[in-house]
């Protein structure tokens, strides 16, 4: 059973904000080398292109009020097709969950508790979401309001400190030094990585009061990250010239770690460490999230609890086994190419299923 | 109930995870290095690591004071091994968090940098914000000269790099820096370069260590000199190649545009006694353009250089210092200036023919698409025959506190 819950703009502005922000945030370096200056222009597009996409569930929750779009699957093509579907959505939640998982926690380990096994760190995540998610949305997606605010606020108030010394213009201008073919496929992968926040929205597309009306929450989110997350990139390039930034694992804290004010403050990667550490606890606990409420359609709600706890543990034991930054990153990156068409295919069969359903309404009613 | 239980059973779990810290450590038992040399021996092949540290020791009033740095060498065939063995003589964990100075050897600059480079820029306790510097001799010379001014020799080069902006004699570049220029095309690394000069009393005694651990602890065993930065190191790709002295870092860092707030005289003139104008140059900028004509490549560099007189001539010249006298000593610092550039682009076209001007990463931004797809793979080739015009702007804005000349009696 759904909550009976209904969020407010603000709470659907940071939810799809920060489910957006995912894996991204580490795996966009993938394109560097095919749009290289132009590595913020092609996150820019290639965010903004996933807003129809976004549109699209909106207009599905509009035909299926009060339902998620594995509800409107059920609806139309009956339940087992359903739960095959939300099989395919539950693994893919937890693979995002298992890369976000590992790649935050190897920046954990390569800047600052080198020497404390990965599982303690891990196990304190995932326990973190689990208590998230077991408290219901409503007060997870107040928390990640506050919570995303201080965590823009924390990075870009750090990186105020860049300038103007640590910022060089001759590295971002001439800005397109790429082929189009180049550029296009950096614009596809972000679109692609950015999709990660379609899953969300087909769940809580549930709780939107009246999702039709109500679309431009999550446009303006959608923006807001178009002009976030390219900033970050382009202060990075400033700060590293693009030859280094497509190096770099850890993003931004890569980039803070040149920041020096004065003689004592040589670095101020701790700082933005902190923006990661929400970023990385919202994700999961989103994923987590997600996962659960599509067992429990499955399983009709048999004991949540215990269906919460063992999809806490098939985060846990894999990202445990996987332990690996390099192996997270290419499963991030193989992720980029896989959610876009999952979420198309899964919105292209929603919106058969209520043709369908439409349709046997219709003969019904004759 | 439920939800007590849960939390229970997390708060239990946690509380048994989170007092175990696998990272503590105590401050006194790190080494914090602030300084670390490289020295590669080209017959041997043997890389030699030297690191110094500051010496924590709590003392009493009254004590004799005792060494303040500890300086340890190990020589092996890596880079990694030699740091392994310095582990295993260090009574202490190496830890790299407060490294400011990295001293390289020229025969490891040839041959051996990226080893160091490499493991610099991936571990993300060594500061990216640490100098690097090239020395002619050895480094593990360098770090155990004890300079009258007391400071260990980490703490002396970094304040040398961080003044060099008063003399222009050299360019501050820290490791991001180096990694930086390393890796942009169309512009080759430079670093300062740095000095020791035995006093003159200890030249006799000084010995010829060939690494192996070793530490200062006395004053029999210090090596009494002074360390000094002067001019540049130059670099093609990751291989040094030559020095540039000061007069030619004076025009590199005109042409790069950088921050240069040094005393600069004018050529000497004959008259009545040989004299010169003195300036203090208040600020410097540069722009570099790139032209392609007729499949000729033109550089134009453009200086503009902000400056106040610091001393007139004595015997000869006007009395009172009016705009066109000004201009007259613009036209002489302009001429200076110039002579700085020219011995730089002489050194570096013909002699070292690195593009350590960054003339080629110029060239990218005004034309990427042209520089990728032909002149990136020919640089080293068409860059030293590019033909460069410079062009000098001065501006004296002011004479000091007096407008008139000084009359003895």
């Amino acid at each position: 059973m759904l909550e009976n819950i209904k969020l407010t703009r603000e709470q659907v502005f940071f939810l799809v904000f920060i489910s957006a922000l995912g894996n991204m945030v580490y795996s966009h370096t993938w394109i560097d080398d095919e749009t290289d200056r132009a590595a913020w222009v092609a996150a820019l597009a290639g965010i903004l292109l996933v807003i129809p996409f976004a549109v699209w569930i909106l207009y599905l929750g509009k035909k299926h009020p009060g339902g998620t779009v594995l509800d409107i699957l059920d609806a139309g093509l009956g339940r087992i097709p359903c739960a095959v579907v939300s099989i395919s959505y539950i693994f893919i939640n937890i693979a995002v969950a298992v890369a976000m998982l590992n790649l935050f926690t190897q920046l954990l380990k390569t800047f600052f508790i080198m020497f404390t096994p990965v599982w303690v760190i891990m196990l304190f995540l995932v326990a973190i979401a689990a208590m998230f998610v077991n408290g219901k949305l409503k007060a997870f997606a107040r928390t990640v309001q506050m919570l995303t605010i201080l965590g823009l606020m924390n990075y870009f108030v750090s990186f105020i400190h860049a300038f103007p010394e640590f910022i060089h213009l001759e590295y971002i201008i001439p800005v397109f030094d790429t082929s189009l073919l180049g550029f296009m496929k950096g614009t596809l992968f972000m679109a692609g990585a950015t999709s990660e926040c379609l899953l969300l929205l087909m769940v809580i597309v549930a709780f939107i009061p009246d999702p039709g009306k109500h679309y431009l929450w999550v446009v303006y989110s959608l923006v807001f990250c178009a002009v976030i997350f390219p900033s970050a990139i382009l202060i990075i390039i400033a700060m590293m010239s693009p030859e280094l930034a497509k190096r770099i694992a850890f993003g931004g804290v890569n980039a803070a770690k040149l920041i020096q004010i004065g003689e004592f403050l040589q670095g101020l990667e701790v700082f933005i460490f902190g923006t990661y550490q929400f970023l990385a606890i919202g994700k999961i606990t989103i994923c987590l999230y997600c996962a659960w409420t599509a067992a429990k359609k499955i399983f009709n709600n048999w004991k949540p609890g215990v269906q919460l706890i063992l999809i806490a543990l098939m985060i846990l034991i894999p990202s445990v086994w996987l332990n690996s930054y390099n192996k997270a990153y290419q499963l991030a990156v193989l992720l980029g190419y896989v959610i876009l068409p999952f979420s198309i295919c899964l919105l292209l069969l929603a919106s058969f299923s209520i043709m369908l359903k439409k349709h046997r309404t219709g003969s019904s009613e004759k | 109930m439920n939800k007590r239980t849960l939390f229970l059973a997390v708060y239990l779990l946690l509380s048994f995870v989170l007092p175990g810290c696998w990272d503590y450590s105590e401050y006194e038992d790190m080494a914090q290095i602030i300084a670390i040399g490289m020295d590669y021996n080209v017959q041997t092949e043997q890389t030699t690591i030297t690191i110094q540290y500051p010496a924590i020791k709590r003392g009493t009033a009254g004590e004799p004071s005792a060494p303040q740095w500890v300086i340890y060498s190990a020589t092996a065939p890596t880079v990694f091994d030699a740091l392994s063995k310095l582990q295993e003589i260090v009574p202490r964990r190496l830890f790299y968090g407060y490294l400011k100075v990295i001293i390289i050897s020229e025969a490891a600059a040839k041959y051996t940098i990226m080893d160091l480079i490499d493991l610099f820029d991936r571990t993300p306790v060594m500061r990216s914000s640490a100098y690097v510097v090239i020395t002619s001799g050895k480094a593990e010379d360098i770090l155990k000269t004890a300079d009258p001014s007391r400071l260990s020799a980490g703490d002396k080069i970094q304040k040398l790099v961080r003044h060099s902006i008063d003399s222009g004699a050299a360019c501050a570049v820290t490791l991001n820096d180096f990694v930086e220029m390393l890796a942009i095309g169309g512009w080759e690394a430079t670093a300062p370069r740095v000095i020791s000069e035995p006093a003159s009393s200890q030249q006799s005694k000084s010995k010829n260590t060939e690494g192996g651990p070793q530490e200062n602890k006395n004053a029999q065993e210090e090596k009494p000199g002074m360390l000094g930065i002067v001019g540049m190191a130059a670099f093609q790709g990751d291989k040094f190649t030559g020095y540039l002295d000061e007069h030619e870092t004076l025009g590199l860092n005109f042409i790069r545009g950088k921050k240069i707030r040094a005393y600069k005289t004018s050529e000497p003139t004959g008259g009545a006694g040989i004299e010169e104008l003195y300036f203090r140059l208040l600020e410097t900028s540069s722009k570099i353009k790139v032209q392609l004509a007729n499949d000729q490549l033109v550089i134009s560099v453009h200086v503009k250089v902000v400056a106040d007189v610091k001393k007139y001539y004595r015997n000869e010249g006007a009395d009172f210092l009016a705009p066109e006298v000004i201009s007259d000593a613009e036209k002489k610092l302009a001429d200076s200036i110039r002579s700085d550039i020219d011995a730089a682009l002489i050194k570096g076209q013909q002699d070292l023919k690195s593009d350590i001007f960054g003339f080629g990463f110029a060239f990218f931004r005004k034309n990427p698409k042209l520089w990728q797809q032909e002149y990136e793979t020919k640089w080293a080739d068409v860059f030293p025959n590019i033909p460069v015009n410079v062009n000098i702007d001065t501006k004296i804005i002011n004479t000091g506190i007096t407008e008139r000349k000084l009359f003895v009696k």
